[in-house]
């Protein structure tokens, strides 16, 4: 398996995980980029502004050591060419803003909102 | 048996003895036995209780450097409020320094308490590379409060470790 599929499948696993909130995602001083921490190493989600269409967003993800080396680095883009037939842009997008939603605590927002107007 | 008493009564006194003799030696090897396996289970007993004061030690000393710590991101908050930035990289990798020796000198914390410990470093080492750059740059960072909400937030991360290594201090006293 090559360090790309790899990558692809940390990908497949950290939305299912984040799906059923099991990743700790956290926002970070970079606007854009939440962290999630394990014991060794950082995974990082990050979305850029698209250098060709500027309306659209390229997702990358970061996997850094312990000691804040990058490990691997992989936008949508180079693991789509990996894997023709998974939709990764779409995978990246539902992950990060299921990250985004959970690092920033948006549920919790709502419900006061909703509390408040009701 | 049967032979030490016809020895007796026969006045074979040598058998006798030899029978006797053979007896004392299993006497004498069955209390040796005994004797090991106490021995062997208060040692074990002394290395349990050995394992865990070297343990409450270890942990006694992660929540002094916790609280610490806890105590020096307050101060860090307090510098951004001032605009010290010079003075702010140095103090970031201080953090960073002992919380790498926390996390790696404590095998007694579990993986998700190391796992916050490695997230409130690379939290600091970003805040770092963010100050960094500002002062490249000759600038402020733009957003303090956003700074320092991050901070308060590590501290709190590390809050909850010391709450859980307190209350496992707590549990081994109780034993």
């Amino acid at each position: 398996m090559s360090t790309e599929e790899k990558t692809l499948q940390l990908v497949q696993r950290l939305h299912a995980k984040t799906k059923s909130g099991e990743v700790p995602w956290e926002r970070t001083s970079r606007p854009g980029t939440f962290q999630a921490a394990f014991p060794n190493h950082i995974v990082k989600l990050s979305a850029f502004q698209n250098l060709d269409t500027p309306d659209a967003l390229d997702y990358v993800i970061s996997v850094f050591d312990e000691s804040g080396t990058i490990l691997e680095n992989a936008s949508d883009v180079d693991l789509q060419k990996v894997s023709p037939g998974v939709k990764v842009f779409q995978l990246m997008e539902e992950l990060y803003e299921a990250a985004r939603r959970q690092a920033l605590d948006v549920d919790s927002a709502l419900d006061s909102l909703l509390s408040e107007l009701s | 048996m049967q032979a030490f008493l016809r020895g007796i009564h026969d006045g074979n006194w040598g058998d006798a003895a030899s029978v006797l003799g053979v007896l004392i030696s299993l006497i004498g090897f069955a209390v040796t036995i005994i004797a090991l396996v106490r021995s062997k289970s208060a040692a074990k007993r002394v290395g349990e209780a050995v394992g865990a004061v070297r343990q409450q030690l270890s942990l006694r000393s992660v929540a002094v450097d916790l609280s610490a710590l806890m105590s020096d991101i307050e101060e860090i908050k307090l510098l951004h409020r001032f605009g010290a930035w010079d003075a702010m990289p140095i103090r970031y990798s201080a953090i960073r320094r002992r919380l790498f020796l926390v996390k790696g000198g404590t095998p007694d914390l579990t993986k998700s308490q190391k796992a916050s410990i490695q997230g409130v470093i690379e939290q600091f080492r970003v805040i770092e590379e963010t100050v960094e750059e500002a002062l490249a740059s000759k600038e402020a960072p733009k957003d303090v409060a956003a700074l320092n909400k991050l901070a308060t937030q590590q501290s709190d991360k590390l809050t909850a470790v010391l709450v859980a290594v307190q209350q496992e201090i707590g549990a081994i006293d109780e034993h």
